[in-house]
């Protein structure tokens, strides 16, 4: 219920917010893909290479038509991704295995908005279609390091009894970025403006708030509902 | 008395694998829909999740 809901609205702000950038920087796409592989053409003959910074679709694959097709699908992976992250939440709020205030459930909410939105975006911002970037499976290996030693970290500073237990929470915590996130090869810059990248960062991080808010909230109020009659006098305590 | 312990022991020991267990299936159902909507290679899911997978910051192409 917390995911459909959560899911729902950061569908809306997507559409409002991100789906415009995401559009312009797939024409800007496009342009700089007709105009490399038409130097490719021209410079056959010097074994001119396509750089890897651009992604252009078969056309043999499918993919959703423009329009309310593409919204629909993007609509239902956003539902997914929420469901799953209150998921987590939730199994969590079961292991802890006590109340859950709405602070306690915002506390936890930040930590998963921490674990899985800015500290991974921290090496690895959010991405325009076209932008630079390194080989894929690097970055989805560092992604998925940082926000499971993210967790640990935060899970030790929380939960940890001794001081050594809390500071090593922080060494864990800094671990993937002291290691570093993968760079791109290529010194090449992608097709779309610095400024349209970094409005993107920014709005997508924004929509990541909001969604881990409405997340948590939810996810709290339902897990203590079942508990007992004065589940609201106990979901509103510090 | 050691009758009563004991009870008390499993008691504890069944309420907590209530409640892990569920937690545990959570887990794996929550990072299996994460790792299929944000993560899968496979071009249908890629194409039909690519906004999103951008929208929320996970490594895309």
């Amino acid at each position: 219920m917390a995911g459909l809901v959560a899911g729902c609205i950061v569908f809306v702000l997507h559409l409002t917010l991100l789906q415009p950038l995401i559009t312009q920087a797939e024409i800007f796409e496009k342009v700089s893909s007709s105009k490399s592989s038409e130097n490719m053409v021209q410079d056959s003959s010097q074994n001119s290479s396509k750089p890897d910074t651009h992604h252009v679709h078969d056309g043999s694959e499918w993919s959703p038509h423009d329009g309310i097709e593409r919204s629909f699908y993007t609509l239902i992976a956003h539902i997914i991704t929420a469901i799953a992250y209150s998921l987590l939440l939730v199994a969590g709020f079961a292991i802890y295995g006590r109340d859950v205030s709405l602070l306690q459930g915002l506390l936890w909410g930040g930590a998963g908005f921490l674990s899985f939105s800015f500290l991974p975006g921290l090496g690895l911002p959010a991405e325009l279609p076209g932008a630079t970037r390194a080989d894929l499976m690097d970055r989805q290996l560092w992604w998925l390091m940082t926000a499971f030693l993210s967790i640990v970290g935060f899970l030790l500073i929380a939960f940890g009894k001794a001081n050594l237990l809390r500071f090593s929470g922080g060494i864990v915590l800094t671990l993937p970025h002291i290691f570093g996130a993968p760079v791109a090869n290529s010194t090449m810059s992608g097709p779309s403006s610095p400024e349209l990248a970094a409005k993107f960062v920014m709005l997508s991080l924004f929509v990541s708030v909001i969604m881990w808010i409405v997340i948590s909230f939810m996810t709290a109020f339902f897990y203590m509902r079942p508990i007992g009659n004065n589940y609201f006098s106990r979901f509103l305590r510090r | 008395m050691n009758n009563f312990n004991n009870l008390v022991k499993d008691t504890n020991r069944g309420e907590l694998v209530q409640r892990i267990v569920p937690a545990l299936c959570g887990i794996c159902l929550g990072f299996f829909l994460l790792l299929g909507v944000g993560f899968a290679d496979a071009h249908l899911i890629h194409n039909a999740a690519h906004d999103a997978r951008h929208a929320h910051s996970f490594p895309c192409h």
